[in-house]
């Protein structure tokens, strides 16, 4: 991006020019020649700086070297100058972003700027993205100035479109199938037999199997053919839902401890990246947030990308009117028959609960993974840590951790009635939190029961 | 997905942290500092007389002008110092009186240019090796340009050269031209 600006005249060329010529001038008028020789230095330095005013208008381009980060990756925000006579010396300084590490640390870089010089000058201040979420870096204030600091070139305060920093999803694996898998093709093995990897049974050959699938041995002992049986491959929907009204505890990016929404976007980033690779169809909707459009199923590495970029623009919500209406609004959307629903939730808001019992009566496979950090799950909480729950915990220990712990006896029975209504609540530890709970799903699904559509 | 994993130190407090401060930068303030006391201690001996209140009142401008080099305290650091001077000290009559003015003209030289050094780049980014070899080179080329006005005042003050009227008006008429040629060389680019 180009940046304009104009040539001003800085205070130290004012001081240098008024000083010298009013000393000199008084060391004529007066016959102070110490006046003379006091000003003297002040007046070289003016005519000097006058001498080598800019006649041109530098060229500067700014960028930001990376459109598109994952947390803990780096960016530069680089300010490239062509070359040119009148500029001799060229600073950089950027203002602070939440959750960005910056090299240098000062966030200010300065450069010598040779005239003779054919190519561009480049200042580059480094800046890595600890957190997930849209990183607007800076704004930045860019300097140049002429010889001897008399003129400067300075424009506005520059900003960039913000650098989206997709979350960096946890390590996640799941060695148990989706319950119900209702899809096409896929890798999910289904209940009913057709084309597939695994095996079924070996059973006498009936009009219609393919010969290929003659199980020759057991064709031979028996005298009569047999052939291979297997079930048929076939794809599911996961549909992830992330609770974005409450966001509990401290965020210290990638490399600190993380916050309840913290734990709800990697885990939900994680789960996604795991299914999309097991040619599953993997929808997302962020409970509360706002401008953040439900994203549709879809399968393929490009959806994961969307949803990352989704999960990216994930903000919490403020907790007025609005966002209760949304969150009301947001419950209604519609879940398909086979779908597996993973609410990601702290289990804070009991509407997010009472949509889980409500979407497994529906007959929908639903798992609630729970992620408040498990340090804010104990009732006595350290004192360092209440000011995570609450802004006023500083003023009202007591009472804050007083109502926490009421909240949290209200979280543990509204759990409670989600899991004795058939929704399984595991926190969420990585590789294999679901795999428990989806085997117990499986294995109800086959079971005959009762649901309310 | 292509950037770079390459992860750059998280933010330390620099050598001039709790100031915010980059070390090159601590280290020109403290030149202008130093060049200010020098000139007010140099104004305090050479004045017969000399004006307490003034140091009084110049050393914590000296130090505040080294926090905001860029701000018009600036300009008043050196109006200070030149006033102080100017007011206190009689026109030199010794080699020593006039050796003294030298050293004078250099410390404002200095407190001047460390000053407009330390306003045209970013407090907290280092001063690149190449801009501290350019401004002192060129501090000194200004240093020596003043050499010879300094040693034409010195022999006209020691000769006791009369003065005639038709040479000041010259001189007068030379310094305003000088001025306005000065002024126009200067103005800004607006519009």
């Amino acid at each position: 991006m180009p940046v304009s600006a104009q040539w001003r005249v800085t205070p130290a060329h004012v001081r240098a020019l008024g000083l010298g010529v009013l000393l000199v001038s008084l060391g004529v008028v007066l016959r102070r020649p110490d006046a003379l020789v006091l000003g003297a230095p002040l007046l070289v330095v003016a005519l000097w700086s006058s001498a080598r005013r800019p006649s041109t208008t530098p060229v500067l381009r700014v960028r930001t070297t990376q459109p598109l980060l994952r947390e803990g990756q780096a960016t530069a925000w680089r300010a490239t100058l062509e070359p040119t006579r009148d500029v001799e010396e060229a600073g950089l300084t950027l203002l602070p972003t939440p959750h960005t590490a910056y090299e240098p640390g000062s966030r200010s870089v300065a450069a010598a700027v040779d005239p003779e010089a054919e190519e561009p000058t480049v200042l580059s201040i480094a800046c890595r993205s600890t957190r997930w979420g849209h990183r607007r870096l800076g704004p930045a204030t860019v300097a140049l100035t002429s010889a001897l600091g008399a003129f400067r070139w300075e424009p506005e305060p520059v900003s960039l479109p913000a650098v989206p920093t997709v979350p960096l999803p946890d390590t996640f694996t799941a060695r148990v199938a989706v319950p119900r898998p209702d899809g096409l093709v896929g890798q999910n093995r289904s209940h009913h037999p057709g084309d597939g990897g695994e095996l079924d049974q070996i059973r006498p050959f009936r009009f219609g199997d393919r010969l290929r699938r003659v199980h020759w041995p057991v064709s031979a002992r028996t005298g009569q053919l047999h052939v291979t049986a297997t079930h048929a491959d076939q794809d599911s929907e996961i549909l992830l839902l992330v609770d974005a009204m409450h966001d509990i505890g401290r965020s210290e990016g990638v490399d600190g401890p993380g916050s309840s929404l913290d734990n709800a976007v990697r885990a939900a980033g994680a789960v996604a990246e795991h299914y999309l690779r097991a040619g599953d169809r993997v929808g997302l909707i962020v409970l509360g947030a706002r401008d953040l459009p439900p994203v549709t199923a879809a399968a393929g590495p490009h959806h994961l990308r969307r949803l990352l970029d989704a999960l990216a623009r994930t903000t919490v919500a403020d907790g007025t009117v609005g966002d209760e209406k949304r969150l009301r609004s947001q419950l209604r959307h519609h879940v398909s028959a086979g779908t597996l629903a993973v609410i990601l939730t702290p289990a804070i808001s009991p509407d997010v609960l009472a949509h889980a019992i409500g979407l497994s009566r529906r007959g929908i496979s639903v798992v609630t993974v729970d992620t408040l950090p498990a340090e804010l799950a104990m009732p006595d909480i350290p004192a360092e840590r209440l000011a995570d729950i609450a802004a006023t915990a500083s003023e009202h220990p007591t009472e804050t951790r007083l109502a926490w712990r009421l909240r949290l006896l209200e979280r543990s029975r509204e759990m409670a009635r989600a899991r004795e209504a058939g929704v399984p609540i595991v926190p969420w530890a990585g590789p294999g939190t679901l795999d428990l709970v989806l085997r117990d799903l499986g294995r109800r699904s086959r079971a005959p029961r009762v649901v309310s559509r | 997905m292509t950037a770079p994993t390459a992860s750059p130190r998280r933010p330390s407090p620099g050598p001039a942290g709790a100031l915010g401060l980059s070390s090159s930068q601590a280290a020109v303030r403290s030149l202008l500092v130093v060049a200010s006391l020098a000139l007010v201690a140099l104004t305090l001996v050479a004045a017969p007389h000399g004006l307490v209140v003034a140091a009084v009142v110049l050393v914590p401008l000296a130090l505040w002008t080294a926090w905001r080099p860029e701000s018009p305290w600036a300009t008043a650091l050196v109006a200070g110092l030149v006033l102080h001077w100017v007011a206190t000290v009689p026109v030199p009559s010794s080699t020593g009186a006039w050796l003294r003015l030298l050293a004078a003209a250099w410390l404002l030289l200095v407190v001047h240019l460390s000053a407009a050094l330390t306003a045209s780049l970013p407090p907290s980014a280092p001063l690149p090796r190449a801009t501290l070899r350019r401004w002192g080179r060129r501090g000194a080329v200004v240093a020596g340009v003043i050499l010879p006005v300094w040693a034409l005042a010195l022999v006209a003050g020691e000769q006791g050269v009369g003065g005639e009227v038709g040479l000041t008006y010259a001189a007068i008429a030379a310094a305003a031209v000088l001025a306005l040629a000065v002024h126009l060389l200067s103005r800004d680019d607006r519009g």
